[in-house]
């Protein structure tokens, strides 16, 4: 680029012309300046657009950090009450079952009636300090997977894998059962 | 004119009872007594209340397990204690029964049976108090629609009401799509856009049909299908715009904010008390941010004459104080659900609007 524009000047044209020629190729490099340009920005936008993995990540990290959860926390199952309705029947399976697990924190969120949860899972909610409820739906998952039950897990606070219970991927609570059964051999 | 709060009432649930019923339906029993009935979906029965003194009288329950059982009870009709028609939507199936909860016949609204792709033929429902089963004479009508986009290779013969005659129990559908607004394979994505609701007209010889996209009012003659457009739009809405983006392009969270930002004409129900229609609209969020709920969008209540005639409107609140799908007509009013902030979940409560001249 800079080598055409340079010969263009060596040929010492008539001013006007060379004028013109000048401008014509300073435009000219303008334009392939601008169209490098815009490659190496769409270029550093491609690498820099998450996956849907990475955005469920952040969101669980960010919503994780607004409650407060007991280090002795491993698990967190989060039952949205709106959703795929047999994915969210295995979830409530789930929590009838290890509700008095205190190493599972159940997030109860977009719930559209607790009164009727109650009485599904069979307990009062207000008496398991690893039931959180969540008002103010700081667990909204933006993907399309935030229909659908999830299994993180967590170390320190921090989100190390997660999973969603759905038609595709139907055995995520038998998974985490089977994890807690061999962590408890 | 506008609405007004003019009453109050209030129906105590039981343990197994939520407010916020899927369907709910008001009956007159042969005794003259006015009934409250809603759908309690966990225990799959219709809850009978004395409208006029709020207290529980009685409750049908149907099982969900066994070949008699029902999964998917979201509907139903009651023409009289005999004749309760059911709709169990895992079946996309019609189920007459009666009191003692027994079954009586099925009738199944996806045609055959075996054909994998039946959703194509044949419409989904979403029954609600606000489109319920309308009876005439000889036909319960129930109005369905296509969720999400309607492909234009379609359009032309997807139908999308139900007609289930008493004698026969034979159905057969009618009612198309307007090419106008649901053709060229615009991009509405959701089932926001393409729900259809429905009321009879008060001559009884067609359907008035609202289609969220459009201002317009649809009436659809019974006997011929022809549709005769009259305007019954806000003074306030705006341009609904489908989304520029092709179907498999849009998230989730794209179409949820399209149509938060976007005006949605929803029920239209006729009060044959006051001679007037109620048109709901779920009022556009124009420059609502990224993850705003759809619950934040007003509700506003156009009111026209019998004549289409704009009266006046009136925003009642957002969708998250009022389930505006439980909304209804009775002699006292317009009732609607009024959602209290109460976790106890005790009361079901309907507010009363009635109408003031301004």
């Amino acid at each position: 680029m800079k080598q055409a524009f340079n010969s263009e000047v060596l040929n010492m044209p008539a001013p006007c012309t060379r004028n013109k020629i000048l401008k014509n190729n300073y435009m000219t490099f303008l334009k392939q300046l601008h169209v490098v340009a815009f490659i190496g920005i769409a270029l550093f936008v491609g690498s820099c657009k998450k996956s849907v993995k990475d955005i469920e990540t952040d969101n669980l990290t960010t919503s994780i950090s607004k409650i407060q959860v007991n280090k002795q926390v491993k698990w967190i199952v989060i039952l949205p009450g709106l959703g795929c309705h047999g994915c969210i029947q295995e979830g409530e399976a789930f929590m009838k079952k290890y509700v008095q697990n205190s190493k599972i924190l159940f997030v109860l969120t977009k719930a559209s009636s607790l009164k009727i949860l109650q009485q599904k899972i069979g307990v009062q909610i207000k008496n398991y300090p690893n039931i959180y409820v969540d008002f103010k739906n700081l667990f909204n998952i933006h993907t399309d997977n935030s229909i659908y039950p999830c299994i993180a897990r967590i170390e320190d606070g921090k989100v190390i894998e997660h999973e969603f219970q759905s038609p595709k991927n139907g055995a995520a609570f038998y998974n985490l059962r089977s994890k807690i059964i061999k962590e408890e051999q | 004119m506008k609405l007004e709060i003019i009453a109050e009432k209030k129906f105590e649930l039981d343990s197994c009872t939520a407010p916020k019923p899927e369907f709910t339906e008001m009956f007159n029993s042969v005794d003259g007594k006015l009934y409250f009935t809603f759908l309690n979906n966990f225990n799959n029965s219709i809850y009978f209340y004395d409208y006029n003194t709020q207290t529980f009288e009685k409750r049908i329950t149907w099982s969900k397990d066994g070949p008699e059982g029902m999964r998917g009870l979201s509907g139903y009709h009651l023409k009289s204690l005999d004749s309760i028609y059911l709709y169990d939507k895992s079946k996309t199936e019609i189920i007459l029964s009666n009191s003692k909860n027994i079954i009586l016949s099925k009738i199944s609204l996806r045609g055959n049976k075996s054909d994998v792709n039946w959703f194509l033929h044949y419409p989904q429902y979403n029954p609600q108090a606000v489109k319920p089963f309308i009876q005439t004479a000889h036909e319960i009508i129930f109005s369905g629609f296509i969720p999400g986009n309607i492909p234009d290779s379609i359009i032309s013969g997807f139908k999308f009401t139900a007609r289930l005659d008493f004698k026969t129990n034979k159905v057969k559908f009618s009612n198309t799509y307007p090419k106008a607004l649901y053709g060229n394979n615009y991009n509405w994505n959701d089932e926001f856009f393409s729900e259809v609701f429905s009321d009879l007209h008060p001559d009884g010889d067609k359907l008035v049909l609202s289609f969220p996209v459009s201002h317009d009012l649809y009436l659809a003659n019974l006997n011929t299908g022809v549709y005769t457009k009259v305007y019954g739009g806000s003074n306030f809405a705006g341009t609904i715009s489908s989304i520029d983006k092709q179907p498999n392009k849009s998230s989730r969270d794209e179409v949820m904010l399209h149509a938060i930002r976007n005006d949605e004409y929803t029920a239209i129900r006729y009060d044959k008390f006051r001679k007037v229609y109620y048109r709901f609209l779920l009022k556009a969020i124009p420059q609502a941010p990224v993850n705003t709920e759809w619950n934040e969008k007003p509700v506003a209540i156009i009111i026209m004459d019998e004549n289409f005639k704009y009266l006046g409107e009136t925003v009642i609140g957002k969708i998250r104080d009022w389930n505006w799908q439980n909304s209804f007509v009775t002699r006292e009013g317009l009732n609607i659900e009024y959602i209290e902030k109460d976790t106890n979940e005790k009361y079901l409560i309907l507010k009363i609007f009635t109408l003031k001249k301004i």
